[in-house]
């Protein structure tokens, strides 16, 4: 997994697909794949940075069908063993250098004399390795990286240096650059750089040494691996547990692959350094007239009667909708007059028995006032709104105000789900039909949404794509809209939405399942949790509160009496500042007339505290002339 | 009535142009005044403004007449020079601050009258008093209290019983509130009315009031409540199933927020064993549903600016809220007061979930609050170029090669996805590990899509992939690959309904409400005439406080919206809802966008500061280890160094805050 991390996966795109895995693959949207990339990719074979995939593309292709093809001659099977064994001797070298050299890029440090869009490659790979890269060229620097020529070296000690360095560090099988170095073009800095030993590198070099330690460069990556590589190196590396899957047209046996002939959506982390973001697949569920594919992805319909622009505009639904929402108008109009009605009644038995508990004695007069125009305007409606004491809410929808108000859309958005599932539960059967249907639907998405969660969902989605993709739709289809119109309002009384409006089910905490972060423990009730032993037992220790208490402390509401207190003592202390940086002051000023007032300062100190206490006595104890005290 | 109220709005607002706030208040209060001078009890906000009306005028003209008023009470001459030096705002100098304050803010509006003299005939047009209305809206203390009373009796029942579960669980909260009624519940909280028994008598209330200055469309938050007035609050029972370190971060959350405008002010918030509650000021509210269809521009614009203020200050804080959506903006309809509320998910931006994740953008910045793209020189753009071209190339592969890993043991990433449906951000969608304000403002954006469109909810799939989807399928694959490169991702897809370049926003907003660009009526002729050029040469905004709000104006009623108006709300949408985070409007700058613009001073003059920053930002700090605020004095006579409340000791605009006024340095 480590080496998954570290190693870049865009080599995936690795184009040159080879003739022979295009033709297996024979679709027509490789050829189609091939024309978009032929432009973009470097057909060019740099360097190979790893023996084994430096393999002819003839000889690769070879391979494949020798791989699948029936027993081959023994002659073959005696170069093939020999060119193996020569492939593993040359592949523990390759394994010591690469290990050698990776252990010391953490203690290297590199200066880079070359232009900048050379380096930012570079110095990625060579962060990815550990080196440390500097702007500030000093003796502190290990690598001296120049594709400058190297100045002929002043004497044999620096050579010398170079090679014993070199050679204390690793058996190396480059080649120093400074070796090959002419004579023109020197540098100060690189003439420094010999003084000091420091080694000096070409980028070749460079790119050489970092390919080699696994850091390979772009372009290698393009060309040089996919169908080019052996089979071996190929299976090698998968036993090691690497994705080889260079060719993004061969298919991979730990891979999940979308359905054929279905539209998806793939969202991946470019640095493949975290798992695939999102996948998502939609099958095709048939074709519309002109050809186009129809499945359940979202389509901008944007109609202007259409309750939201993804839902396609159906006349019919329409229609039926505001039938339903005008049927379920005056359901809730007739509700609302019986209910009045109810209440009146309700407040009859209540004058005559008890006072409620929060019904104060301005309620009760109220609601007395109420009745009496309740009694007067039972059946004209305008009147009774106009009272403004009575309001039925439009039905068939939901606020989408007040304190976040659950059933909104809350849901899903979080872990813990609860009160919208319970709503739904318990007062499904009071709601209006249209407004059912989409509680019912909140139940399956919070459940959903409280099982859902990080890499579950991906996967989840992934593998149950088409299930939950249509699902969603189906849900999205009966969402309760908002209503297309509302009852006129005018003349109507207009007040807090927030209070009266929303008919909030019954939140039943009872039935609520959830999650308690405190226990971290699921819990079907609510209220059974909350008094259970554990919880109860984390709720009275205090020290599970200890850091949420601090800042409780500092937004305590405080009183005014506090607030006066607490200014006498700044008072107070200012005060007493005052008062000693009078003394002090005088104090110099005595300091400076030391003859004059030797007798007086003696005197003061023993009065010392007497002046603090008691501010009269200060232009007493001392005889300084206050006038002249800037401050007074 | 015509005549009079011009005169009294030119002496209650102090930027007259601000009229879609102040002035129908104004109006309304004429209304009540005249009509029901003292017997009709008053709603409490109104009362507020009443109050006002009533003293600041005398106020005023007692400066005016150069008659210093004598409210200083004086216990000892020789504190009061230090007191007045530094005015502690303790309670006995609480009449010289604020007589301060009015004096300070005089001076200011004294600008504004001239710039705004021949405003008074558009008041004048602006003034067709609803006074049908604004006596029908009377919605008085009492009824106020009595809200429960209009609820269904079941739900009553429930309500009562939930009432006395949480008088139970936090049994002293019932000896400073009465509760009186539920405001809503969530999926963390509920959120109950009450009434503040001893606001009058008992608290210091200056922290949470904060001090906007008039003119600052915050003001009506500093405003104290009318003596003798019921005071209500809103007390949210947080979930004792919530873990106390969320808790504590919502707290901590709210209590950085004080004095931001526009944004739930917390009073204090106490515990008892596990059960948190949090008192906020309350706030009426109408439900978004009922008005968001048709509504005017000038509303738009109200409830826009007073989002995006609370963005602004709460984003120069460090905080994203992560949650904004019209549920958790609890807007006044009315009188175009909004508040953001609800931070029960909101967090510090910079706080990366996940570091082995890179974007190819800056973390915020304080100069770059939706940080900045990585310039192309600084990348290996050969490795992104080479990636997209991957994914491209995925795109047009049959779908049965295109796969990924089935068992992927890669570390799943972990960005934040906190935050509600239909209003996540692409970068959220995207998992970026590093986000920033930027998806507060895309919500934003989104309720401006709402307004536009006429439709509400638009996006509500359920997951983020379908969501991307949707927002893809809108914006088009190129933007949506530019957006994933951002975030370091890779976007593939053959779905047909993503194309190649999609639509832009103001295309859907014209497919999905076609009405609002046909039979576009005249601009107001009579209007522009009369209406002042303003400084920034903006005669618009102008135009705009001439739309009245009511339907009784001349304006032709076949199209709502003027095309000026329309062509700078799409231009902002575009902005709001850019899907590369980092080319996203910061929500400064959509203050200052023309649709959002005002003549005067601009919002910078009334953004209040967070600690450390503002004129006097140096002498502000916060203590290393208790992190309570401190804020430094330095004067000829001694240094010192206070504990402050936080909301208090804030900075506005040009101004030092209250504490540092009579500072030497900044006399």
């Amino acid at each position: 997994m480590a080496a998954i991390a570290r190693r870049p996966l865009y080599p995936r795109v690795d184009i040159p697909v080879a003739p022979a895995a295009l033709a297996a693959a024979n679709s027509p949207a490789t050829s189609m794949a091939r024309r978009a990339l032929g432009g973009i990719i470097n057909l060019k074979r740099p360097r190979s940075p790893e023996p084994h995939a430096t393999r002819a593309v003839g000889e690769t292709s070879l391979k494949r069908s020798k791989a699948s093809a029936p027993a081959p001659a023994k002659e073959k099977e005696t170069t093939t063993e020999r060119a193996r064994e020569k492939r593993s001797t040359r592949a523990a070298q390759d394994d010591e250098f690469k290990a050698k050299y990776s252990k010391a890029f953490p203690s290297w440090t590199f200066y880079f004399d070359i232009a900048e869009h050379d380096m930012s490659d570079l110095e990625q790979r060579v962060a990815a390795l550990g080196g440390q890269i500097t702007n500030f060229f000093s003796n502190e620097v290990s690598h001296f990286i120049s594709n400058k020529p190297i100045p002929t070296v002043e004497g044999d000690t620096n050579k010398e240096n170079l090679a014993s360095k070199a050679k204390a560090l690793l058996r190396s099988p480059i080649k120093l650059a400074s070796k090959s170095g002419a004579s023109r073009g020197e540098d100060a800095r690189m003439r420094k750089a010999l003084q000091w030993g420091i080694k000096i590198w070409d980028t070749k070099k460079l790119n050489s040494v970092l390919t080699r330690c696994g850091q390979p460069t772009l372009t290698d990556l393009q060309a040089n691996h996919g169908p080019r590589r052996s089979l071996l190196g190929l299976l090698d590396a998968e036993r090691l547990g690497k994705s080889t899957d260079r060719d993004p047209t061969s298919r991979h046996h730990d891979f999940h692959y979308f359905a054929k002939n279905s539209c998806f959506v793939l969202v991946e982390d470019m640095s493949q350094k975290f798992a695939t973001i999102a996948a998502m697949e939609y099958p095709i569920t048939g074709r519309s007239s002109d050809g186009k594919e129809k499945g359940d992805w979202p389509v901008p319909h944007c109609h202007p009667m259409s309750r939201g622009p993804f839902i396609p505009f159906n006349e019919k639904d329409e229609r039926r909708r505001a039938k339903q929402d005008k049927l379920d108008r005056e359901r809730e109009k007739q509700r609302a007059a019986e209910e009045k009605r109810a209440r009146l009644k309700r407040m009859q038995q209540r004058r005559a028995t008890d006072l409620r508990r929060t019904v104060s004695m301005n309620n009760l007069h109220k609601a007395t006032r109420e009745d009496l125009e309740d009694e007067v305007a039972v059946d004209d409606a305008s009147k009774a709104d106009a009272s403004g004491l009575d309001f039925p809410a439009p039905s068939g929808y939901l606020a989408a105000s007040g304190n976040s108000v659950g059933i909104t859309s809350t849901y899903g958005t979080t872990s813990t789900v609860g009160s919208s599932a319970s709503i739904a539960n318990t007062k499904l059967s009071q709601a209006p039909p249209s407004l059912r249907g989409h509680l019912q639907n909140q139940v399956v998405f919070s459940r959903r949404a409280a099982v859902v969660d990080g890499k579950a969902e991906t996967t989840s989605k992934a593998t149950d794509s088409k299930g939950s993709g249509s699902r969603e739709k189906a849900s999205a289809s009966s969402m309760m809209p908002p209503p297309d119109a509302f009852p006129a309002r005018v003349g109507r009384l207009r007040k807090s939405k927030s209070t009266n409006t929303v008919r909030l089910p019954k939140r039943d905490e009872k039935s609520k399942p959830g999650y308690c972060e405190s226990c971290r423990v699921k819990f079907d009730e609510f209220k059974e949790h909350i008094n259970s032993r554990k919880h109860r037992k984390f709720a009275l220790a205090d020290g599970n509160f200890a850091e949420l208490d601090c800042v409780l402390a500092r937004v305590r509401r405080q009183t005014r009496e506090e607030i006066e207190l607490m200014e006498r003592h700044t008072r107070e202390a200012r005060e007493f500042e005052e008062a000693l940086q009078r003394r002090e002051r005088c104090f110099e000023e005595v300091d400076e007339s030391m003859g004059r007032y030797e007798m007086q300062d003696a005197e003061e100190e023993e009065e010392e505290d007497e002046i603090l206490l008691s501010p009269r006595k200060r232009r007493t104890g001392v005889r300084v002339d206050w006038e002249d005290d800037p401050m007074e | 009535m015509a005549m009079a109220t011009p005169m009294l709005l030119s002496h209650h607002s102090s930027n007259p142009l601000e009229m879609d706030t102040s002035d129908e208040e104004a109006r309304y209060m004429v209304t009540q005044i005249r009509e029901t001078p003292s017997t009709d009890p008053l709603n409490e906000e109104e009362v507020d403004d009443q109050q006002y009306l009533h003293i600041t005028p005398k106020k005023r003209s007692v400066k005016v007449n150069g008659v210093p008023t004598p409210f200083r009470i004086q216990p000892k001459p020789a504190t009061t020079t230090t007191g007045d030096v530094y005015s502690d705002g303790d309670s006995d100098l609480e009449i010289v601050d604020d007589e301060e304050e009015v004096e300070r803010w005089h001076r200011r509006e004294d600008t504004f009258v001239q710039t705004a003299g021949d405003m008074v005939g558009m008041e004048e047009e602006m003034e067709v008093a609803p006074e049908r209305e604004a006596s029908v809206d009377a919605l008085d203390e009492e009824d106020e209290e009595n809200t429960l009373q209009l609820k269904p009796p079941e739900e009553q029942e429930e309500i009562l019983e939930e009432i006395e579960d949480l008088e139970n669980a936090v049994p002293q909260l019932t000896d400073d509130y009465k509760i009186i009624d539920r405001l809503g519940t969530g999926t963390f909280s509920s959120v109950y009315k009450a009434v503040d028994l001893y606001y009058h008598s008992k608290w210091h209330n200056k922290s949470w009031h904060g001090r906007h200055p008039r003119g600052s469309s915050a003001h009506f938050q500093s405003l104290p409540r009318p003596p003798g007035s019921k005071v209500f609050v809103a007390i949210k029972r947080i979930y004792v199933t919530s873990n106390p370190e969320r808790i504590k971060n919502e707290i901590v959350i709210m209590e950085d927020c004080l004095g931001c405008r526009h944004v739930a002010q917390l009073i204090t918030a106490f515990r008892h064993h596990d059960q948190v509650v949090a008192i906020m000021p309350y706030q009426r509210n109408e439900d978004f549903r009922d008005y968001f269809k048709d509504y005017p521009m000038v509303g738009i614009r109200a409830y826009m600016r007073c989002l995006f203020r609370a963005l602004r200050d709460i984003h120069a804080r460090d905080i994203v809220h992560r949650d904004v959506k019209p549920a958790n903006f609890l807007f006044d309809s009315r009188k175009h007061r909004g508040t953001l509320c609800d931070f029960g998910l909101a967090a510090r931006v910079g706080l990366h979930a996940y570091g082995g994740d890179h974007c190819f953008h800056t973390s915020p910045s304080m100069d770059a609050p939706h940080g900045r793209t990585i310039s192309n020189k600084d990348l290996n753009t050969e490795a992104i170029k080479i990636a997209q071209k991957e994914a491209r190339y995925k795109s047009m592969l049959p779908s049965d090669r295109v796969g990924y890993p089935e068992k992927d043991l890669r570390p799943v990433s972990k960005a934040n996805r906190a935050g509600t449906r239909g209003f996540r951000a692409p970068e959220v969608l995207l998992k970026c590990n590093d986000q920033s304000g930027a998806i507060d403002v895309w919500s934003a954006g989104m309720i401006l899509l709402f307004f536009l469109t006429g439709k509400f909810p638009l996006f509500q799939s359920n997951d983020d992939i379908e969501a991307l989807m949707e927002i893809a399928s809108i914006i088009g694959k190129k933007r949506m690959e530019k957006a994933a490169t951002l975030h370091n991702r890779t976007f593939a897809t053959n779905v047909p309904s993503v194309t190649q370049d999609g639509m832009t926003w103001r295309e859907f907003v014209q497919r999905n409400n076609p009405d609002l660009f046909r039979s576009q009526s005249p601009p107001p002729s009579a209007t522009p005439s009369t209406s002042p050029t303003l400084e920034d040469g903006s005669t618009l905004t102008a135009a705009d406080l001439l739309h009245p709000p009511d339907p009784s104006s001349s304006q032709s009623t076949q199209s709502l919206y003027s095309t000026t108006d329309l062509n700078q709300a799409l231009d902002l949408l575009e902005r709001l809802l850019h899907p590369s985070a980092t080319d996203r409007i910061t929500a400064r700058n959509a203050l200052y966008h023309p649709f959002l613009v005002e003549p005067g001073p601009g919002d910078d003059a009334f953004f209040p500061h967070p600690l450390g920053k503002g004129r006097c930002g140096e002498y502000h700090f916060r203590d290393a280890v208790t992190e309570e605020h401190h804020a430094k004095f330095v004067g000829p006579k001694y240094d010192e160094t206070r504990r402050m409340n936080a909301g208090e000791g804030i900075p506005i605009g040009d101004n030092v805050c209250e504490l540092h006024r009579g500072m030497p340095e900044f006399l």
